[in-house]
């Protein structure tokens, strides 16, 4: 569904991504794992269109996504959830939710009901200041908030980040749930365990390359990986 | 100012409560139009991250072009009004796009100073079309004034209707910011640009609508400022820009609401510093409150500062 090709991102001289393939199948869970600094989020920002490569291409379903502005990427259903949440602090949560059906023309109220059975607690706070929720609630937040956007594709940036383990363990249990509703996750994390535990196949971020790709199990028993990422 | 402190103000008083009162009406009558301009320079902070210093050289292309339409062609003051709307409004977008949309990824600096070349730009057009001799404006609401007290106060027409504009702009800019979708891409720029494009807002068409909005206020100040002091000139923008720039600033530079409490009390404080403690001296106090509130408050009076939580 998403295929990236021999992808190249520079910051000035500073080459972050060094001729990257991924390739993403229609429903499935790929994650990309890496530690920090490796390039994880460039390539994010670059399929969203906030970054624009020094070569390389990016296809969805055969469309060129290079050729496309933010917005129009996003009208595609490729929804980025990003690194650090980044919701409206000064915003209430409801117009957070609301935000992220900016693009929406049709009518979705089916996707305000689900996703406030998957998070009830932002049904509670709907009229509160997004700033002043947790940082588990901000999480939860920011994928309401994507799921809105009727997402064909949902790319999650380091979704764990600064979480309690056992909110860690909740947030990857609800990407499964959205994951088993047909929606394909691409999931970038340091949190290499419990990625490799729900991904169908995974990559490995050096510096800027890939260094081992395979499914989630091959890499979990993969020596090297136990090694530097899983801490074994 | 200079032009401005020589006009006598628009108000007849007899009596002690009744002078201060009429000074007050008159402050705010002139901080309405502060705030006017203010909202301009404060939404385009709020949105675009620049101070967009060209901004005072747009009420002054807004009041030749009232101008021209009261005097020359004899139109009517609404349609005036409009036109000079319609016209700043093109040129805020067009100055948008052309000298700042290229530099979204430099410097402040350079915006800045970009900023001020526009505002030489404007007034060097302005003397070369129309001569730097002030044009004398006729207040489209007359010279007249609202008798009160059995002829103890007078309110000049020209006042009220000011206040009520600004009043009005107000509540419909809050109402819009507020409830509709527009309003609300503009707050999520506001924050966040990266996030706001990941929801699919496209942001330069963004700000480019609040360059037009900004612009379009600024050319209803112009008609409302040259009714109150009626001579217009190439340089007629900078003195009423930069005190409602300090206005902005004042209230809480990216408020919609510290835009209004800013304009109105920098009106107050000069109008009721003319009065009462030195015409010369005026500005000097307006800027030395504003020190003095920044010095308490750095974000201004209704500016508010949110924590990032990770």
């Amino acid at each position: 569904m998403l295929e990236i090709k021999d992808l190249s991102v520079s910051y000035g001289m500073i080459e972050a991504v060094k001729g990257v393939n991924i390739t993403i199948k229609d429903g499935e869970i790929c994650t990309l794992i890496g530690a920090n600094g490796a390039g994880k989020t460039t390539i994010m920002h670059t399929i969203s269109g906030l970054l624009t490569p020094k070569s390389g291409q990016i296809f969805l379903d055969g469309e060129d996504l290079l050729k496309m502005d933010s917005e129009e990427i996003v009208k595609r259903g490729v929804i980025q959830v990003p690194e650090g949440r980044r919701i409206f602090q000064k915003m209430s949560v409801y117009e957070n939710i609301l935000l992220g059906a900016y693009q929406r023309k049709d009518s979705y109220d089916d996707e305000f009901e689900y996703i406030y059975s998957l998070f009830p607690i932002l049904k509670e706070r709907t009229s509160q200041l997004a700033g002043t929720l947790s940082g588990g609630e901000q999480q939860m937040l920011a994928i309401a908030r994507a799921l809105m956007a009727k997402p064909k594709i949902m790319l999650l940036d380091e979704p764990s980040m600064g979480l309690a383990p056992l909110l860690v363990r909740n947030i990857f249990d609800i990407i499964k749930t959205i994951n088993s509703t047909g929606t394909t996750i691409f999931l970038v994390e340091q949190n290499a365990s419990m990625a490799l535990a729900i991904a169908n196949h995974a990559y490995v971020m050096e510096t800027g390359r890939i260094a081992l790709e395979g499914s989630g199990e091959e890499l979990s028993a993969s020596e090297k990986v136990q090694k530097l990422y899983l801490g074994g | 100012m200079a032009e401005a402190v020589k006009q006598p103000l628009p108000v007849l008083v007899i009596g002690g409560s009744m002078v201060f009162l009429s000074y007050l009406i008159t402050g705010i009558g002139l901080g309405s139009v502060y705030a006017i301009i203010a909202l301009g320079y404060s939404m385009v902070y709020g949105i675009a991250k620049m101070l967009n210093f060209a901004h005072g050289d747009v009420i002054m292309i807004g009041a030749y072009v009232a101008f021209f339409a009261l005097s020359r062609y004899n139109l009517p003051a609404v349609a005036a009004v409009l036109l000079a709307i319609a016209v700043c409004t093109t040129l805020g977008v067009l100055i948008e796009r052309l000298a700042y949309k290229p530099l979204r990824q430099a410097t402040s600096l350079s915006v800045l100073i970009t900023a001020i070349g526009v505002s030489y730009f404007l007034q060097n057009m302005a003397q070369l079309l129309w001569s730097s001799s002030p044009k004398i404006f006729s207040s489209i609401v007359g010279n007249r004034s609202l008798t009160l007290f059995d002829g103890k106060m007078s309110i000049a027409y020209i006042n009220i209707l000011t206040i009520i504009t600004c009043i009005v702009i107000m509540i419909v800019l809050t109402l819009f910011i507020n409830n509709t979708k527009i309003g609300r891409a503009m707050r999520a720029c506001s924050e966040d640009k990266d996030a706001a494009k990941l929801m699919g807002i496209n942001v330069n068409k963004t700000i480019s609508i609040t360059f037009a909005i900004g612009s379009g206020l600024a050319a209803i100040a112009s008609v409302l400022l040259c009714s109150t002091y009626p001579s217009v000139y190439p340089t007629l923008g900078s003195m009423p820009g930069i005190k409602a720039f300090t206005a902005a600033v004042f209230g809480g530079i990216g408020s919609i609401p510290g835009a209004f409490v800013g304009g109105l009390l920098l009106g107050i404080i000069e109008n009721l510093s003319k009065a009462y403690i030195s015409t010369q001296l005026s500005d000097a106090i307006v800027f030395a409150v504003l020190i003095i509130v920044l010095l308490i408050k750095p974000t201004g009076i209704l500016g508010k500062k949110v924590n990032e939580k990770v």
